[in-house]
């Protein structure tokens, strides 16, 4: 799953939160929007943070799970291709 | 028929997946693209039969096809995005980049003009999908692209 564009909720790990509680202090859940994920975590965008622009890097070793919001959907209807009569 | 476009697009390049080679495989020579003078010596210094070379040129024009229709139908779901944040928000134009598979959007704000930068991955889910999932995610980037965090962190 692809988590860049969605809001996430991240459970701490200890070392985790060691080093997160420097910025949001003592709190084992980090709500965020992942603005990109590539091999060393997930860059963060936290609304506490500022500036807005500002984004923050959590590392894949600094959580135990990510919960997303998800929703079975069925595709959006699409107008058929061609002409009519 | 839908009117034209009020953005740019700027797709740069002919790359060809394997189903349009494929499908230009296919096509009787006589109606193949012409070929100018530089191309055939392209054909020539490549070693390739000039029908080849053809075969590929087409192949990499449907692919342009596509791309191009790809950066419309972005830019169409954009301009609705933007629609929601007000009229001193308009979309100049969608730019492919090749190098990084990325899209680039063009925004007048009332910040001044802004990139948004997305990845094809987001893009293609979003498009390919069209759920109200895929779609919101698209939203948040272009939302976050234009310093509107705040919509994103909205309470519902």
């Amino acid at each position: 799953m692809n988590l860049s564009g969605s809001r996430v909720r991240f459970r701490l790990l200890p070392q985790g939160r060691e080093v997160i509680n420097r910025v949001v202090p003592d709190t084992e859940f980090l709500e965020g929007f992942v603005v990109s994920e590539d091999h060393l975590g997930v860059w963060l965008s936290l609304e506490e943070l500022e500036p807005a622009d500002l984004v923050m890097l959590l590392k894949w070793e600094h959580f135990s799970t990510a919960m997303v919001e998800h929703r079975p959907e069925a595709p959006a209807e699409r107008s058929p291709v061609g002409f009519r009569r | 028929m839908q009117d034209a476009p009020k953005f740019e697009i700027r797709v740069p390049g002919f790359q060809s997946s394997v189903e349009e080679s494929v499908r230009a495989s296919g096509i009787p020579a006589s109606e193949l693209p012409p070929m100018s003078d530089d191309e055939r010596k392209v054909a020539e210094r490549l070693g390739i039969s000039e029908e080849a070379y053809k075969r590929e040129k087409l192949a990499g024009m449907y692919g342009h096809q596509r791309k191009e229709a790809r950066a419309l139908d972005l830019g169409r779901q954009v301009e609705g995005i933007l629609a929601g944040l007000g009229q001193e928000y308009r979309l100049a134009s969608v730019n492919w980049n090749s190098d990084t598979l990325t899209w680039r959007l063009e925004v007048e704000t009332p910040q001044g003009k802004q990139n948004v930068v997305l990845s094809w991955e987001l893009v293609d889910d979003a498009l390919d999908f069209r759920t109200p999932g895929e779609l919101q995610r698209l939203r948040n980037m272009v939302w976050f692209g234009l310093g509107r965090r705040d919509l994103i962190f909205r309470k519902h």
